[in-house]
């Protein structure tokens, strides 16, 4: 059995997938944020696999942006989290309680 | 490639870049020694200075292509895409953010002032590049602009807890929003093999695209962008975010970065949903968000007491009327979203100022008793406000309810093509005027505290500075003149989307 | 090539769950370091190779070290193992959201006739190609990503820098 598209596709959308159930059950904001970093590693496996059996490069190029964003979103997340502990002793979601009404 | 004509091409932006490092620099040296609000007036000077220069750079690019001159045909692979509609909508928003800016620099959150204006201009940039781009590339880098600077300016009270933890959640959610965007524009790259949207479109229409890889990225797209635009049910960040950020911060987010988002929301779903073999589909999906939008932000805003949280509700409830035009999915509904985004921009951002105004005296959050009888002390507030108030509400002649109007119209106007739903919208229509109704309880119940209330005003007499005066009067005077003679606008867009 | 690939993506689906699953968040931050791993093996496979590299050098070089700093800046190192690792019914309602998400993509997914790997072979874009287009057509999106980590720069620095001292 050979290994086409669709099986990377599958891969993508099933890291896709845990990173999204990964936010919805965890409450630790430093992990929530790790999950952002796997749904957004599962786009880049499909981009990169479209880009590579379609024959183009563009969307290489788009992961390469991916990447460029991912990083420093990364640290302006990481930024306001250390402010957020430093204002409140804690990275534990159900503890950010002040905002409900 | 061709260097000068980028050059050419991108010359508001370089201006308003060069403005923003120079007054990075100017308070990193010379104003160094001068307490904040010194700071914060030079600071917004420079910035002004420079968006005006960048609105100049932009009046002459729209006098170019309207003359028909071919300096600015090369769209660059469509990232730069500059056409009468995309430059005047860029425009609006550089005016926009002169705007915000004369707001924000009587009360700037810290001592990092030049760093607030310099993410307001980086913030404004962003949404001009993302109304003229038509790339995916670019699509998503401006977009990604945008929520950074946004993010960072709603976490800049780092000395509140509530600022901070606003920021926090605006950017997880914010990110799994960008997450589900890009997966859907990978699903439309891996349908079409391209990029640019005018490739995607031919592809599509063409019928050589999967039709299964367009319904996973048509789908991704939409809770992507509902994420963008706060629709229910994505709407969550929305309250915490317009409540707990910096007042013009909050009243950046729901003018500037609505209307970039919508006019992309048009853009890229426009010529899908008028040819597309899953249009039955996606019209579906925007249907319910567009009423679950329209219900839950309504009914959320009646039981609101802070004032904020009640317009970031109202906002959630105005994106679901706006998905109305988008389900047209005919010309006029393009256009009458264009319009709505326009007009509903305008209100929001004068009635957030006033409340920021109002806010930054009461030196807490203004509820809506606070208002009582502020009529007695200041009048023209309180008629600036009730002109911002009424036109969300949709009253006539303000503008709010021509653009509502358009709205409905073009949804019965439309001929939906579906088995199921071949009455047309009326029933859909007939949901957004109820709620239409259901919003004028709480729109009226702040009205009531500022003009009727007999009760001993608890505001003092306000004094607002002269630059925030004229926001707020020119404002006021746009919802009006766009409520009296709203064909004009209407005319322009029509005939530049043709 | 495909004994390889099902060893790349069953690791890294193991590093994704593991790196949700485990209370320890110290060793979640190294199993997200294993699937960032795996996804640059996975990118050698489908023949990017310069791809790879940058996932390394980024995602492994420093998002990976720029979170373990993040964890000795704020929580106790070990974790905190008297709290819940997650509250029941959230846990099933995104379990379910998961498996909803997954029945709607794998179906549509497959629905396309896979196309053979044999494809691939015929494409392998130098570096040199990729950074030509880099910078011709997409010079101004490169412009605009210069403009974002300056917005990116600023917001960190602002957001980290405490509000009381200097």
């Amino acid at each position: 059995m050979t290994i086409g598209l669709n099986e990377f596709l599958v891969v993508s959308g099933l890291l896709f997938t845990i990173g999204f159930v990964g936010l919805l059950i965890r409450r630790n904001t430093l992990v929530l944020f790790m999950c952002l970093e796997i749904m957004l590693n599962g786009v880049n496996v499909a981009l990169v696999a479209f880009s590579q059996f379609n024959g183009t490069m563009d969307g290489n190029l788009l992961v390469f942006f991916i990447i460029t964003v991912a990083a420093a979103e990364v640290a302006v997340g990481l930024a306001i989290l250390v402010a957020l502990f430093r204002k409140r002793q804690t990275v534990y979601v159900q503890e950010l309680n002040a905002l409900k009404n | 490639m061709n260097y000068p004509q980028l050059f050419l091409t991108t010359l508001p932006e370089l201006i308003v870049v060069l403005g923003m490092f120079v007054a990075l620099g100017f308070d990193y040296t010379k104003y160094k020694e001068l307490d904040p609000q010194t700071r914060s007036n030079k600071v917004a000077a420079l910035s002004t200075i420079a968006l005006m220069l960048g609105l100049a750079g932009v009046v002459w690019q729209f006098l170019q292509v309207t003359d028909g001159s071919k300096t600015f045909s090369n769209s660059f692979n469509g990232q730069v895409v500059l056409t009468p509609l995309t430059l005047w909508f860029k425009g609006l928003i550089f005016v926009l953010a002169l705007f915000v800016v004369q707001f924000a620099k009587t009360d700037v959150p810290n001592k990092h002032v030049s760093e607030y204006f310099g993410l307001i201009l980086l913030s404004t940039l962003g949404m001009g590049f993302l109304i003229t781009a038509q790339n995916l590339i670019m699509l998503f880098v401006s977009i990604e602009l945008i929520s950074l600077s946004l993010y960072g300016l709603t976490a800049f009270q780092t000395d509140k807890k509530f600022s901070v933890e606003a920021g926090i959640k605006y950017f997880t959610i914010g990110g799994v929003s960008s997450a589900f965007l890009l997966f859907g524009l990978s699903y439309l790259f891996g349908a079409t093999n391209e990029l640019s949207f005018e490739g995607i479109t031919a592809a599509i229409t063409s019928g050589a695209a999967p039709q299964n890889y367009v319904l996973i990225a048509s789908a991704f797209l939409v809770v992507g962008l509902g994420f963008k635009i706060a629709a229910a049910p994505f709407h969550l960040w929305a309250p915490d975010t317009y409540q707990c950020g910096p007042v013009p911060v909050a009243a950046w987010v729901a003018s500037g970065s609505k209307i970039a988002s919508f006019f992309l929301l048009v853009q890229l779903f426009g010529p899908v949903l008028e040819t597309s073999e899953q249009k039955e589909t996606l019209i579906a999906g925007i249907v319910l968000v567009s009423v679950l939008s329209m219900v839950l932000g309504n009914i959320g805003a009646l039981r609101q007491s802070c004032v904020k949280r009640l317009l970031a509700y109202s906002s959630i409830a105005h994106a679901g009327y706006i998905l109305i035009g988008l389900v047209a999915a005919n010309e006029d509904g393009s256009i009458s979203v264009l319009f709505y985004a326009v007009i509903y921009s305008l209100a929001t951002l004068g009635a957030f100022a006033t409340i920021g105004i109002i806010d930054s005296r009461l030196g807490r959050e203004a509820q809506i008793d606070d208002f009582n009888g502020t009529w007695k002390q200041n009048p023209g507030l309180s008629i600036l406000f009730m002109i911002f108030i009424l036109s969300l509400a949709g009253i006539p002649p303000l503008s709010g309810f021509f653009g509502k109007f358009y709205l409905f119209m073009a949804a019965i106007g439309s001929q939906p093509e579906i088995a199921s739903w071949s009455e047309g919208f009326y029933w859909l229509v007939a949901v957004a005027l109820l709620m239409s109704a259901v919003s004028l309880f709480y729109y009226v119940k702040v009205l009531k505290a500022f003009l009727v209330s007999a009760d001993t005003p608890k505001l003092p007499s306000i004094q607002i500075t002269k630059a925030e005066g004229a926001g707020l009067l020119l404002l006021a005077v746009l919802v009006v003149y766009l409520g009296i003679y709203p064909t004009g606008l209407v005319e322009f867009i029509a005939a530049s989307l043709g | 090539m495909t004994v390889a690939f099902y060893i790349m993506a069953a690791i890294a689906v193991l590093g994704a769950v593991m790196a949700i699953a485990l209370r320890n968040v110290v060793h979640a931050v190294f199993s997200v370091l294993l699937f960032f791993s795996a996804l640059a093996g996975l990118f050698i496979l489908l023949l990017a190779e310069f791809i790879a590299v940058v996932q390394v050098l980024v995602y492994i070089g420093s998002v990976g070290i720029l979170m373990l700093f993040a964890i000795m800046l704020t929580t106790k190192v070990t974790g905190d193992p008297t709290r819940k690792l997650l509250s029941r019914g959230w846990a099933w309602g995104g379990l379910v959201s998961g498996a909803l998400l997954l029945a709607f993509l794998v179906p549509l997914i497959t629905q396309s006739k896979s196309e053979s790997n044999s494809q691939l072979s015929n494409f392998n874009p130098s570096v040199k190609d990729l950074g030509l287009t880099l910078m011709d057509p997409y010079f101004a999106s490169v412009g605009v990503i210069a403009l974002l980590l300056t917005a990116g720069l600023i917001a960190a620095v602002v957001a980290a820098s405490s509000a009381s001292g200097e």
